[in-house]
């Protein structure tokens, strides 16, 4: 039974450091939810105290209807991949998968098929006799998902699973875990540092900072509608400059900024007075080319410091006015290095974000 | 072109000469004492062997029949034994909790426990013989099995347990945690996870303890004698006033055979893939 998940004011000290600072959400049923974050950030703690291997100084987890603080771990029904995997490795792989249901005394005639299906999920049929060190990274990693969802946990638990392997495979199993998730609607919580992995994986993304929350959303809205400068930074690139708002009619706005004079359509625009950031992604600037029109566009003039083939692309770094431009453009233009060369931003893909 | 040649030839050559050089070395090292004790037990009383003589002139089994007849040295084989086992498992008793507790619990002052733990081995045997003789004489330990295996055991659970904090230490915690996550209790994780994983290190301190203990010469001799009295205690008294090398070879060899076997058995058990997963290769 898939089951939801609430974190009420959880806070952690270890000793002078805050590592979670008043942490609430709710997570739904099924959902598939990541914590994103740059190391420190204190995603790791928040899933150990979900684990129960920690203690919170202060808040609530909630199972459902549940609270779980005076749970200890082996009794709270999670199921957790290790980024080492965590295999027991004196234990065979079949052994390894059945330890979660000899634990929590499922009959022993049932074992036997269980532990098959699990493999069969997993594609490892065939390696029930080996031992962890005779198998390659990937078959660990499969191992370790085997042996957490063949107990059927309510929550499975993930702490950075994919990142002892290489680019490829990682690709490849990151798809497998969301399939099988998808397939037990078990809820899950996937803990990483990698924003493409959070991009491809989640229903939703929670994305910490210095024990805090920034931002709770799907991946889309994440990228495009980043409610900070720090997430802009963090999931993907982008050009950030400072800017002032020196106009605004509806949800236009005219806005000052090392680039020029800009036009910005932003419905989100934060109202309270500061230090703002304009935000545009490398990938919505277009070169102009002499003659085309450039429509309701901005228009950024500058020269081509370095032009990168990228196969995917053609990484473009400029500078306009004084500053440093990124354009990743259509890989099929023959940008070369020193260019003046015009580039249009559309106004609705211009953020203004607070600082 | 030539001197390339030659020079790479030289160093083949040291490659394979040096490690060769060693190994000889090596045997010859243990080998050549070791003929020499056999030799000399089989030496014929009749025939002294002396120089210039290369080799014993006869060899017959006199000494040999005569310590096994004369002393009570299969007693003796005994006691050691007896003792060596006792106090194996009363330091294996004492230093599996000890070190569980020091290895994997954050315990203040753990540092400074396990430095004290060592002091044992750091006093010279003869001067802690002498005073813990001393203490077991007033607790009217003296002469006594269970004063001999006390003594030994204060010397086996400093090594017993410098192997298992260090074991306790290695296994990594996710290993812990994913046990517990799946649903094993704190006896189970300790059965199945902890205890697999230390077990290298508990046969190789427990033969250390072991062997230890049947080496144990100041302790025994100054505590036991003269009800108990081990292999060692024989082995010297054959080395005192009234030297005799022909005996004292026939009780070394004896003094050979039970250790020789726990080393070989030693051997095999700690080359299984245990000891892989104890150095925390996954």
């Amino acid at each position: 039974m898939a089951e939801g998940l609430s974190l009420k004011n959880i806070t952690k000290r270890f000793g002078n450091f805050t590592a979670l600072n008043h942490v609430s959400f709710d997570i739904k049923p099924g959902e598939f939810v990541t914590l994103l974050g740059p190391s420190g950030c204190g995603k790791t703690t928040l899933l150990r105290i979900i684990a129960g291997f920690l203690e919170p100084d202060e808040g609530e987890v909630w199972f459902g209807d549940q609270k779980m603080n005076d749970v200890p771990p082996h009794k709270r029904n999670t199921a957790m991949c290790f980024q080492s995997y965590a295999l027991f490795p004196h234990k065979t792989v079949y052994e390894n998968i059945r330890f979660g249901l000899r634990m929590r005394k499922v009959p022993a005639s049932q074992h036997r098929a269980l532990v098959e299906e699990a493999m069969a999920m997993v594609n490892l049929t065939g390696l029930e006799n080996r031992k962890p060190y005779e198998l390659s990274g990937g078959q660990q990693q499969r191992v370790a998902l085997a042996r957490s969802v063949v107990v059927r946990p309510n929550i499975l638990l993930f702490d950075e699973p994919l990142s002892n392997l290489d680019a490829k495979l990682r690709e490849k199993v990151r798809v497998e875990i969301r399939d099988l998730q998808r397939k037990l609607g078990i809820t899950a919580i996937y803990v990483t540092h990698d924003q493409s992995e959070a991009l491809a994986i989640s229903d939703t993304i929670i994305s910490m900072n210095q024990g805090a929350i920034i931002q709770k959303s799907d991946p889309r809205t994440i990228y495009d509608r980043p409610v900070s400068k720090f997430i802009a930074d963090f999931i993907g690139t982008a050009n950030l400059v400072p800017c002032t708002v020196t106009r605004q009619q509806g949800s236009l706005f005219q806005v000052q900024s090392p680039y020029g004079m800009l036009l910005a359509e932003d419905k989100d625009f934060p109202h309270d007075s500061g230090e703002y950031y304009l935000c545009i992604r490398p990938e919505d600037v277009r070169p102009v080319l002499d003659g085309e029109p450039a429509g309701e566009d901005n228009i950024l003039e500058g020269v081509v410091k370095n032009s990168i083939y990228m196969g995917n692309t053609l990484d473009l770094f400029a500078r306009v006015q004084t500053e440093p431009l990124r354009a990743s453009v259509w890989k099929d233009y023959h940008i070369e290095e020193g260019t003046r060369i015009r580039f249009a931003v559309p106004r609705s893909k211009i953020r203004i974000l607070e600082g | 072109m030539e001197k390339e040649f030659s020079a790479q030839l030289t160093r083949k050559l040291l490659r394979y000469l040096v490690p060769f050089a060693i190994i000889v070395i090596l045997i010859a090292w243990i080998g050549v004492p070791m003929a020499y004790c056999f030799l000399w037990s089989a030496v014929d009383p009749d025939y002294p062997w002396s120089y210039p003589d290369p080799l014993p002139q006869k060899l017959s089994l006199f000494h040999w029949r005569y310590i096994l007849e004369n002393t009570n040295i299969l007693g003796a084989v005994g006691s050691s034994f007896f003792i060596a086992g006792c106090t194996t498992i009363l330091s294996f008793l004492l230093a599996l909790p000890t070190s569980y507790a020091l290895g994997r619990r954050q315990l203040k002052g753990a540092g400074f426990f396990k430095t004290l733990m060592l002091l044992p081995l750091v006093l010279p045997g003869m001067a802690m013989a002498i005073f813990l003789g001393r203490m077991l004489m007033k607790m009217g330990l003296s002469g006594t099995y269970t004063g001999v295996i006390l003594a030994h055991t204060l010397m086996g659970v400093p090594y017993m347990m410098r192997i298992l904090v260090v074991s306790f230490e290695s296994v990594p915690q996710d290993l812990v945690d994913a046990a517990s996550n799946l649903g094993a209790t704190a006896f189970t994780r300790f059965a199945e996870v902890y205890f697999p994983m230390v077990l290298p290190g508990l046969v190789a301190g427990s033969i250390f303890t072991f062997i230890n203990s049947m080496e144990e010469f100041n302790l025994t001799f100054i505590i036991g004698l003269p009800t108990v009295k081990t292999i060692p205690t024989v082995l010297f008294s054959y080395l005192g006033e009234s030297f005799a090398r022909t005996r004292a070879s026939v009780v070394s060899l004896i003094l050979l055979i039970p250790n020789l076997t726990l080393l070989l058995i030693t051997e095999r058990f700690i080359k299984t893939e245990y000891m892989g997963a104890a150095l925390g290769k996954m």
